[in-house]
């Protein structure tokens, strides 16, 4: 640990000096793309379908779009680490506030998948405001936390209006429905809340009043049948939901230590796990590149963390690291829950695995994550 | 940075290092131990075994004519699958929708087939649909063999009929009908309890291990049972089940998760089983199965008196065998039944009434599986028994070629009263035996006993071995020498469902007694149960085939054969050798000469006006075989000599079973002839019938004309439309000189 530890003679000039492209974390650019690209190549294989038998064509458009979203999500991520994350606090009430019109909006103009309200469509492209929500959340709660902090200390009144902030993109999302975006929501809250010092007994009594607003939930019938057999499919083997971890497990254990190879996992190119390239894609890469291939992604995730933790420590101002906070605690939660999903030990919520399931938002929203980390680390010292 | 923020962020990467380690050891678990066991789930996850029925093999008479084969079907199927996944397509979401239309296709369906005259119920096509015996992805039969027009309506129209598919598929095919039926047997689906016991086949205990449950199934060849495969029920169908049946088929097929075909890894053409080419001669057979109907069907238009039982000639049975090495020429049963019936299955109401005693059992093989007394025509044993034994000569018993006088009655000599003018009393008494119709005999020697069958100098036979101690003679004489010539055992006929019969001795009838005093209720052998045995009645229970199986044995001069019905088994693959049953020997019986040829002299005086005294009367078989205008034939007896054996069976309650048994070409210097080399040894048994000499005798007769002038009739192969009898009746039957008319009483 000592050795992320800044000490104000070690300062490293190249790093807070010069411009951006030179102040930036290096090793979070380049384990983000060490990510991205087993992400695209695992999102490849379980997209390209069968090959035509004649002329060895396969389907292109899901990698053709990936790649697109990759480079949008690069192109904006690297806009957001420009301007000093501090010169833009002022107008995050109003992405707080455009974001609860996004959601409420999805009501009146949402389109539904999969019997969930959470997507806009503009024809050849769909967003899902509540991906990109998790930025809000973490903006709103590094702000409001740190502001109060500095202020007039946390007191547990305060503590329980940071939490309203979320509350109210819980409570909206929670209407889609979409479950498990809410816990990556609980996640960030969580961590914030821990590093920002909140006290253990108002921890306690934050969790005691989310307690009783889930069973609340689960009494008012807010939370459909479905999330609830997923979630207890778990710990209960004849669930029906089962049946998706037990495939995914069979696709993962079929890999063994090497893999079957790029390609060539039955489980993938039989489709026999559902939702292959967004929420169960770790079980094609697990299929495929075996436990090798898994070690790399969780090594990956694992380096990019600490990269993360370390810009969370180096951060001059409490809203900086706070923001830190809020992406490590949104990626690791995310990691955690979507690997630990395809392995069978989490249960089933369709949360997406950061910088390699498909999907648009997802990936932007994961870029632009590391964008405000990025901020933070060539910010600082200003 | 303040010091409990740095506590606090290190609360996080703590947490983040203990969430990835769980991560880590679950991903080893998974793909390191578990590895192995997961990696069989995903091999059966995309692999299925289809399995394509094999052709049965054929069934062939001794000329290699094709008496089973098999066909090509047009049959319609449903599948539930595919039927599911067509409504789906066409709009039908809910499971109710899918339920009511499938009511109303059903309905249509039905009304289809009834109209195309294939009587169809919506029960039966619901309860095949819902037959838990067919997977989801079966072609389960509804209708076979519906006429072209309704094959095109039905294909034509798959959004009318979803998932209703017409295909092509292998039956059993009978060129011949009903012939054979009782031997030949049909297939039809295993059961539940065949599957059962057919697994046990492939069950190997593993050697392994001491555990009872770790057995392992071997089946390299890949014949196992599974649910609907066919299985031969019956007949040699039965027997030859497994050289009949052949090799299925397999297919592996790769398939993604809806079950979609993906590609094909494997594939195994079916085997077809191997063929069984049996003794029987088809010509042979089509015409003992026609004399036999005929017979009965004369017989029974006999008027009786009001104080006989009538002639009501239900059942009956024929057995020709070769006595040269044991070979069943032919072998008939009636009444008899279609195995084409079986074809697809059968109702139960149809397979009730063919078991039905009170519709005198079409599916029983009579040949084999009935057992009737010998009546006289069992006299032959008691005579060689007589010899071997010593009754000739005994005290009160004259030697064989001695005369004696029969006053058409034996008062037993071991009845202390002397009944002598009170013929009331002693008939009371049971102490004295008569002949069939009390008639007279004078001149009586062994072979007049025979020709005219003399039921007195058998009681008196019979009597001597039941009076003599062990010393002298053997008490169960008669019995041993009639199981060695194989009479109350099974031959070993290579057919299910064989009768051993019985020939009781003294000690057997007690010990059935104490048994089940209630259903024996006498336990105490007399003189008069020996008496019986003599003349073939009483305790004497056999099978035609044994009896036919004994007469070619005294035909052969001693050889007891266990009877083939089955000549070789011819495997699909022409390199490897046929199996080759040939003879199968099962003892000689040594048969003291001079009573052997006294027996032939007075079996050959059966078809015969003896000429040794012609004041005696003809042979009991005279008009059979030489008075065309009795019901008989003009037989060439002379060149082609029979003997023969009439019988007269008692049956309490009905009429006489008429009972026939012979051989021939078979002379004697005796009779002026030196041709003696049976090829053919014959028993009729006519149920309620009358006398062996009027039904059974002339059915004999006009088999072995046909035979001995080499004209016996070829077999037609049924056309559609013509039930087998007529069809046989109309062809070549009618030149053959087939006698119509009834036969005198």
């Amino acid at each position: 640990m000592t050795t992320f530890r800044p000490s104000k003679a070690g300062f490293n000039d190249r790093e807070t000096q010069g411009p951006l492209w030179i102040r930036v974390d290096v090793s979070i650019v380049l384990l983000a793309i060490g990510l991205l690209s087993l992400g695209l190549i695992v999102v490849y294989s379980a997209t390209r379908g069968i090959p035509d038998p004649e002329t060895g064509a396969v389907n292109r458009a899901f990698i053709e779009r990936q790649l697109v979203f990759v480079g949008a999500g690069c192109f904006f991520a690297a806009g957001v680490a420009t301007i000093d994350y501090r010169k833009t606090r002022l107008a995050v009430p109003f992405i707080y506030v455009g974001t609860i019109a996004l959601l409420v909006g999805l009501f009146a103009f949402g389109e539904n998948f999969n019997g969930a309200t959470s997507w806009y469509s503009f024809g050849f492209v769909t967003l899902q405001p509540s991906e990109f929500a998790k930025l809000s959340l973490i903006l709103a709660l590094a702000s409001w936390f740190s502001s109060v902090q500095s202020r007039d200390g946390l007191q547990l009144v305060n503590v329980m209006l940071g939490l309203v902030l979320a509350g109210v993109f819980a409570g909206l999302v929670l209407l889609q429905p979409d479950f498990g975006t809410v816990m990556v929501y609980a996640a960030i809250v969580a961590g914030i809340v821990v590093v920002a010092g909140v006290a253990i007994r108002h921890v306690i009594a934050v969790l005691l009043v989310v307690a009783v607003a889930i069973m609340a939930m689960i009494q008012q019938g807010f939370l459909r049948e479905t999330q609830l057999n997923r979630f207890t499919a778990f710990v209960d083997p004849e669930n029906t939901a089962r049946y998706n971890v037990n495939q995914s497990e069979i696709a993962i254990g079929n890999g063994g230590l090497t893999g079957k190879g790029l390609f060539q996992g039955t489980q993938n190119n039989n489709s026999l796990v559902p939702e292959k390239e967004t929420d169960f894609i770790f079980s094609v890469l697990g299929e495929e590149l075996g436990f090798i291939g898994g070690a790399v992604l969780l090594a990956l995730f694992g380096l990019l963390l600490l990269r993360i933790w370390r810009v969370a420590h180096l951060a001059e101002d409490e809203y900086g690291r706070l923001i830190c906070v809020g992406v490590f605690s949104m990626f690791l939660f995310q990691a955690f829950q979507s690997v630990g999903m395809n392995v069978g030990m989490m249960p089933v919520t369709g949360i997406p695995l950061p910088l390699i399931s498909y999907g648009g938002s997802s990936m932007m929203t994961s870029l632009l994550a590391l964008g405000l980390v990025e901020n933070v680390h060539a910010h600082r010292l200003r | 940075m303040e010091d409990t923020s740095r506590l606090r962020m290190r609360v996080l990467g703590v947490v983040a290092v203990s969430l990835f380690v769980a991560l880590f050891g679950r991903l080893w678990y998974l793909q390191a131990l578990e590895s192995e066991r997961l990696e069989v789930f995903a091999e059966s996850n995309i692999t299925r075994t289809l399995r394509t029925q094999a052709p049965r093999g054929q069934i062939l008479d001794r000329n290699g004519r094709v008496l089973v084969e098999n066909r090509l079907s047009t049959v319609v199927t449903i599948n539930q699958d595919e039927h599911v996944k067509a409504l789906i397509r066409l709009g039908f979401d809910s499971v109710d929708e899918r339920t009511e239309f499938r009511t109303e296709m059903f309905a249509d369906l039905a009304g289809e087939l009834s109209q195309s005259g294939q009587l169809t119920k919506i029960a039966d096509l619901e309860r095949a649909f819902d037959d838990q015996s067919f997977t989801a992805f079966d072609d389960i039969p509804i209708a076979r063999d519906v006429d072209e027009e309704l094959l095109i309506f039905i294909g034509e129209r798959p959004d009318r009929f979803p998932g209703v598919q017409v295909d092509q598929d292998v039956v059993r095919s009978y060129p011949y009908g009903e012939a054979a039926a009782h031997i030949l047997g049909y297939v039809g689906s295993i059961t539940g309890g065949e599957l059962v016991e057919k697994a046990d086949l492939y069950l190997i205990d593993n050697p392994d291990t001491d555990d009872p449950e770790a057995l392992r199934i071997e089946d390299p060849e890949g014949k196992q049972y599974r649910s609907n495969d066919e299985i031969g029920k019956v007949g040699i169908e039965a027997f030859f089940e497994d050289d009949l049946r052949g090799v299925p088929g397999t297919r592996e097929i790769l398939v993604d998760n809806v079950g979609n075909l993906v590609e094909e890894t494997d594939s195994k053409d079916p085997i077809q089983g191997s063929d069984v080419h049996l003794t029987i001669d088809i010509d042979l057979q089509v015409k003992l199965e026609f004399e036999l109907k005929q017979a009965l069907d004369q017989a029974r238009l006999v008027e009786t008196t009001q104080d006989e039982e009538p002639f009501r000639a239900p059942a009956g049975s024929g057995v020709i065998i070769d006595p040269r090495d044991g070979s069943v020429l032919a072998m008939a049963s009636y009444p008899t039944f279609d195995p084409g019936d079986f074809i697809d299955g059968i109702s139960q109401e149809q397979f009730d009434k063919l078991s039905d005693p009170l519709e005198h059992q079409p599916l029983l093989n009579r040949s084999i599986s009935e057992i009737y007394p010998a009546a006289s025509t069992f006299k032959p044993f008691t005579s060689i028994a007589a010899e071997v034994y010593n009754v000739f000569g005994w005290e009160h018993v004259d030697d064989w070629n001695v005369p004696i006088s029969d006053p058409g009655y034996w008062d037993l000599v071991s009845c202390s009263v002397d009944y002598t003018g009170d013929v009331e009393g002693a008939l009371a008494s049971g102490c004295r035996k008569r002949n069939a119709g009390d008639a007279t005999m004078e001149g009586v020697d062994l072979r007049h006993a025979l020709t005219f069958s003399s039921d007195t100098y058998y009681y008196r036979l019979g009597e001597a071995f039941w009076i003599a101690p062990d010393a002298e003679i053997n008490p169960n004489g008669i019995q041993e020498i009639a199981a060695q010539f194989g009479l109350g055992a099974e031959t070993g006929i290579q057919l299910p469902g064989e009768k051993a019969g019985v020939i009781l001795t003294a000690e057997q009838f007690a010990a059935r007694h104490e048994a089940n005093p209630e259903a024996f209720p006498r336990g105490e052998w007399g003189p008069g149960d020996n008496t019986d045995i003599a003349i073939g009645q009483g305790s004497v229970a056999i099978t035609p085939l044994q009896l036919a199986n004994a007469y070619a044995t005294l035909a052969n001069g001693g050889t007891v054969y266990s009877p083939n019905v089955v000549q070789r088994i011819v495997p699909p693959d022409p390199t490897d050798d046929p199996v080759e049953f040939g003879p199968r020997v099962l003892r000689t019986v040594e048969v003291p000469p001079q009573v052997n040829q006294q027996i032939l002299d007075g079996l050959l005086g059966v078809t015969m006006q003896p000429k040794v005294n012609v004041t005696q009367p003809p042979g009991t078989a005279f008009d059979a075989f030489n008075q065309p205008a009795q019901g008989g034939v003009a037989f060439d007896l002379i060149n082609w000599p029979v003997a023969g054996k009439t019988g007269t069976a008692e049956v309490t309650g009905r009429a006489d079973n008429s009972l026939f048994a012979a051989f021939g070409p078979s002379g004697s210097s005796t009779w002026g002839t030196s041709i003696n080399s049976p090829e053919y040894a014959m028993v009729v048994i006519l149920e309620e019938s009358g006398f062996g000499s009027k039904h059974a005798a002339p059915m004999v007769a006009r088999m072995f004309d046909v035979i001995a002038r080499d004209e016996v009739p070829q077999a037609a192969t049924k056309d559609a439309g013509d039930s087998f009898y007529e069809q046989n009746a109309n062809s070549d039957f009618a030149a053959a000189g087939v006698v119509g008319e009834a036969l005198d009483g």
